[in-house]
């Protein structure tokens, strides 16, 4: 198994109300479209319809918010299943998954429920990760979570995500907005986090929004994926990029979601900072 | 394998709202005010689904109403499916019981053709029976014909006019000058060639085509017209409902 590659651009997730738009732009400049998987894991209907036609021009990524990698309880067979159809239907040029659980005694928690740092949490993880990718028959990416409880660990953050992508060789997919929101929330260096992350791990990162919690406002930030990507974003992202070099790069708004021009514009200021880290370094 | 850990049982206790087992947990004590983000983040996710899978409930009882309703029953149901595009199953059921929905007692049946609308929406795609597969074929062969019914086809009987309701209020344009009535009504939702599709049936139409969900042939389900005339229309629905694609397929035996 190698790690699949999506282009080194950016791309957009892609929501129904910009169907039309994705069709229409331009397939030579790169753009690819990730989904949530769940929401296409249906018998037939409109949706998988059109993810067939964007399908044929651009790259695709699946991105499961329902795997529960981080539980503790054995993977959902039958979820396995669909994710084999969608893989078959659809052939993902990259497949990644949350660093978090959501399934336990029969619910679905429908959240990205956080993990403790420890050597159990890791190990089941691990094992959960090569179940995924044993199934599968492809290198998934894992993606770190946002926080908003310190949970008492017995390493950090980069520490475990590293370890387990060591130990079950899958990648990493960077959200930089969730290193953002957790430093904030649980008073941890957004800049000693990144820097812990070997570049040669990261297949994918992702780019969002947050917002300042109603009751303790910005002690306590949401990522709740509804604004555009703000300037310490932007700051982290662009110092990561200089040190790692150009990574596929998604812009994600999964609520408020505006007209397409505005994620277009977001693309367009990742693909310049994508760009600057490929020009030769001046004397 | 490894064990069940204890976080995640304490972390789940503190979703139903017992907090102190998590609390040894937190590196910071006063983090315990943020645990409600997990809780809300969690009723949120489920009532935002049934909001949007039942749009015409929300539209006859207005948002505030609907969230109420919704969030009574994420508690009674919760989720069991990372796929929520269907999630709710059991929905128009709990508003058959839920008390403060008794004065609309409508509601459960425009909430079943709601879900009608979704399981047809997400149905397998299947091209419809042709015309043509009739022609050639005598009126014996027909009426031995064995029809399936289009994947997407759903049927909906009830007390009341509920299509009615549904229909003018599924498109937002409120109920103005609509009356509620008492009176049975049947209705189809279905994926025709042209788009998803909505009528309202006579019960002869409605037992004729439930009847050839069930298995009968043409002649056996068209065995409820209690005169010629009766038969005459129902063969006149049958073709309509041929050319609008309520067929998948004829099996001849």
């Amino acid at each position: 198994m190698t790690i699949d590659r999506l282009p080194s651009f950016t791309g957009v997730g892609l929501k129904p109300e910009h169907y039309r738009d994705v069709m229409n732009a331009p397939s030579d400049g790169g753009l690819w479209v990730e989904v949530h998987p769940e929401n296409y894991m249906t018998d037939g209907g409109p949706r998988r319809a059109w993810l067939e036609v964007i399908r044929k021009d651009r790259a695709l990524s699946l991105h499961g918010v329902g795997m529960s990698l981080a539980g503790d309880e054995p993977l959902d067979k039958a979820h396995l299943a669909r994710w084999r159809e969608m893989i078959t239907q659809f052939q993902p040029a990259m497949i990644s998954e949350h660093v978090a659980w959501s399934v336990r005694d029969g619910i679905y928690f429908a959240d990205l429920l956080p993990t403790p740092a420890t050597h159990e949490a890791l190990a089941r993880l691990t094992n959960n990760i090569d179940r995924m990718q044993t199934a599968l028959g492809r290198t998934i990416l894992i993606e770190n979570p946002s926080l908003y409880v310190d949970l008492k660990g017995e390493m950090g953050e980069p520490e475990f995500l590293v370890e387990a992508c060591k130990r079950s060789g899958c990648g990493l997919l960077l959200d930089v907005n969730n290193v953002f929101v957790s430093a904030n929330n649980i008073d941890r260096d957004a800049h000693d986090y990144l820097d812990a992350i070997p570049g040669d791990l990261v297949g994918e990162i992702h780019l969002a929004g947050h917002a300042p919690d109603p009751i303790m406002g910005q002690a306590l930030l949401i990522d709740d994926h509804g604004a555009p990507v703000t300037p310490e974003v932007w700051a982290l992202y662009e110092r990561l990029i200089g040190r790692i070099g150009p990574k596929p790069t998604l812009i994600e708004r999964d609520t408020n979601i505006p007209d397409f021009s505005e994620l277009s514009a977001e693309m367009q200021t990742a693909n310049g900072i994508l760009h600057k880290a490929l020009e030769p370094a001046h004397a | 394998m490894l064990d069940r850990s204890p976080f995640h049982k304490r972390f789940t206790d503190m979703l139903a709202g017992e907090d102190e087992g998590i609390t040894t947990w937190l590196e910071d004590p006063t983090h315990i005010a943020r645990l409600r983000v997990y809780r809300n983040n969690v009723t949120t996710a489920w009532a935002d689904t049934i909001v949007k899978n039942f749009p015409t409930v929300e539209q006859l009882v207005g948002t505030e109403f609907m969230r109420g309703v919704a969030v009574a029953f994420v508690k009674y149901e919760p989720a069991t499916d990372p796929v929520l595009s269907t999630y709710g199953d059991g929905f128009p059921e709990f508003l058959d019981t839920f008390k403060p929905a008794r004065p609309l007692p409508y509601l459960p049946d425009v909430a079943r053709l709601d879900r009608a609308w979704t399981e047809a929406f997400f149905a397998a795609s299947a091209p419809a029976m042709k015309v043509k597969v009739l022609a050639g074929r005598s009126e014996d062969e027909v009426s031995a014909l064995e029809l399936v019914l289009h994947p997407s086809l759903r049927l909906l009987p009830s007390r009341w006019n509920a299509w009615e309701i549904w229909k003018l209020n599924r498109a937002g344009h409120g109920e103005t000058g609509l009356t509620l009535k008492e009176e049975p009504s049947w209705s189809a939702i279905w994926w025709s060639p042209e788009g998803l599709a909505d009528q309202q049936l006579s019960e002869v139409e409605f037992t004729f085509l439930r009847r050839i969900g069930e298995g009968d042939n043409l002649r056996a389900a068209m065995s409820g017209a209690a005169s010629e005339e009766d038969a005459a229309r129902l063969y006149a629905f049958f073709s309509e409902a041929l050319t609008k694609g309520m067929f998948q397929a004829a099996l001849s035996n």
